[in-house]
């Protein structure tokens, strides 16, 4: 049970918070009850996980499609 | 049509509002709430918590109810029955806020299996009949949606379950925490209490991750709403986590120290013989008329209240001792009577009212007045111990209207003497004397009967107020 919740815990920090502060204290106790509900929060978070890799991604790949435009 | 009064601790939820009119109690409600109360009123959990008490019995009423410029703000308008007494989580003992808690629990478990949630997590959301916890606020069930998460959860530890393993964990008193703050325990301040307790069930997961979570996710500016439901966050993790709720909540007890008055009964110098004519007499009093409200202030093992409950619809049964009133509680839960609500109050400090503009959350002596208060085997603990003016209190009991059962026990009695031990001054300072008590309490009160037991030394008053 020790290993899974560490497992989990790290997992679900693992998910990048993004800055742009607007502040929502109950964010922290939604995302937690991922951890929570054990395995089937496990995977919830490599979904969530997924997503924001994917979303990562398109925006690295977009951001360098914008340098190599030529700025007018 | 008489006026109705708002209630003025109703305004949190912008879907309803609290009203009276004519001593009922009603709901006005948008019309969101209202769609959301007739499909609730189909459904089998919701009418089976009905029926058990759990939830409060709730019917449409005519929204003529209302007055002209209110009617066009809302949809409609139901009635609930009525509370007999409110109070609050700060008024309650370890199991009652045990069983408040489960309540909360347990009703979310069932809605979730038709598809209803209860959108937050109020501690204020439970009230008593008599000993039984029962859930009010209707508009708080709402359908739940594909995704999304438990939004009541921080609201819930904060409530309910954080005061719980305060006491539970580090023996401390949750009540000066919930009269403290109107929002419960935060979950930062959960973490610098009790944390050395990682070892007990729930602190590492609901206290120090969920604390961790808090900090870390703060400043995110997603909405992590959007992002759960996107992942696919399903009703399954939330029964999950309220079923592993449910078990933490049930194995937790407290395992108190024994208090100063938690023996009294047993060592409190009446004979078997004397303490039978003390409960003939009050109760010979409360069965003159059919009582709505009693008060027994000082109520200790309840006796007295079980007495006099045949006589009326609900008896408040109030007293300073945490343990004490736990013991009561648990005996009315086994054996009864469903009438008696026990309540944790030092009267020497009475709950004030609390929250926005002081009325969010009313005062005790702001509540449904008594008809009858008893007042038995107390003057003398808030005269010696708590320094109270003794003509102060018998005025501040004349407020209510009610009639009144006293008792004075003269300072030759093992009590008096017990509490003037380590006191420097003696009863001369604090006008502890019958004749001083008996002319404070005609100055209010008209005293129709009266018994003397223990060679005098104890001296029981039947009494009117004066008009």
């Amino acid at each position: 049970m020790m290993r899974k919740t560490i497992g989990l815990l790290a997992l679900c920090a693992m998910i990048p918070p993004l800055a742009h502060a607007y502040l929502d204290p109950g964010n922290g106790s939604m995302m937690i009850q991922l951890l929570l509900a054990g395995l089937a929060g496990l995977i919830v978070s490599l979904k969530l996980l997924w997503r924001r890799m994917l979303a990562y991604f398109n925006r690295s790949k977009s951001r360098s499609g914008d340098d190599q435009k030529p700025s007018v | 049509m008489s006026l109705i009064t708002l209630e003025p601790g109703s305004f949190r939820d912008k879907a309803n509002r609290i009203f009276y009119q004519d001593g009922h109690v009603y709901r006005a409600v948008n019309g969101q709430a209202l769609e959301n109360w007739q499909l609730l009123a189909s459904l089998s959990f919701f009418q089976r918590a009905v029926a058990e008490g759990r939830i409060v019995g709730t019917r449409r009423a005519s929204i003529d109810l209302l007055p002209e410029p209110h009617r066009g703000w809302w949809a409609g308008v139901l009635e609930h029955d009525r509370i007999p007494f409110i109070s609050y989580p700060f008024e309650w003992s370890f199991q009652m806020l045990r069983d408040a808690t489960l309540l909360q629990l347990e009703l979310l478990e069932a809605a979730l299996a038709e598809n209803i949630i209860l959108k937050d997590a109020s501690v204020y959301n439970v009230q008593w009949q008599g000993a039984r916890p029962i859930f009010i606020d209707i508009p708080s069930f709402v359908p739940w949606k594909a995704g999304q998460p438990w939004t009541g959860y921080r609201q819930f530890c904060q409530f309910f379950l954080f005061p719980l393993m305060l006491q539970a964990y580090g023996d401390m008193s949750f009540r000066p925490w919930l009269r403290g703050s109107i929002d419960g325990i935060p979950v930062e301040e959960c973490l610098r209490l009790l944390s050395r307790y990682f070892y007990k069930p729930g602190i590492l997961t609901d206290v120090i991750f969920h604390a961790l979570f808090q900090r870390r996710y703060a400043g995110t500016s997603r909405r992590i709403q959007n992002d759960l439901r996107g992942a696919g966050f399903h009703k399954e993790l939330i029964l999950a986590n309220v079923r592993r709720l449910i078990k933490i909540v049930k194995a937790i007890a407290w395992q108190p120290k024994a208090s100063a008055w938690s023996s009294y009964t047993e060592d409190c110098s009446y004979t078997a013989e004397n303490y039978e004519s003390k409960l003939a007499f009050v109760e010979r009093f409360a069965s003159r008329k059919h009582r709505r409200l009693i008060w027994d202030l000082g109520a200790n093992a309840g006796d007295f209240s079980k007495r006099v409950a045949p006589h009326a619809d609900a008896v408040v049964a109030v007293d300073g001792d945490a343990r004490v009133i736990d013991r009561l509680y648990q005996s009315l839960r086994s054996d009864g009577p469903a009438n008696i609500l026990p309540l944790v109050m030092n009267l020497a400090d009475p709950s004030p009212g609390l929250g926005w503009l002081g009325s969010e959350r009313k005062a005790f002596s702001s509540r449904r007045p008594p008809d009858l208060i008893l007042c038995l085997a107390l003057v003398h603990h808030l005269t010696i111990t708590a320094n109270i003016p003794m003509s102060e209190f018998i005025k501040w009991l004349s407020e209510f209207g009610a009639e009144l059962v006293i008792e004075f026990v003269r300072h030759p009695d093992p009590m008096v003497q017990r509490l003037l031990l380590n006191k420097e001054a003696d009863d001369q300072d604090y006008h502890y004397h019958r004749d001083i008590f008996q002319s404070d309490l005609a100055e209010y009160f008209n005293i129709i009967d009266r018994l003397e037991l223990n060679n005098g030394n104890r001296i029981l008053y039947a009494c009117e107020v004066k008009s």
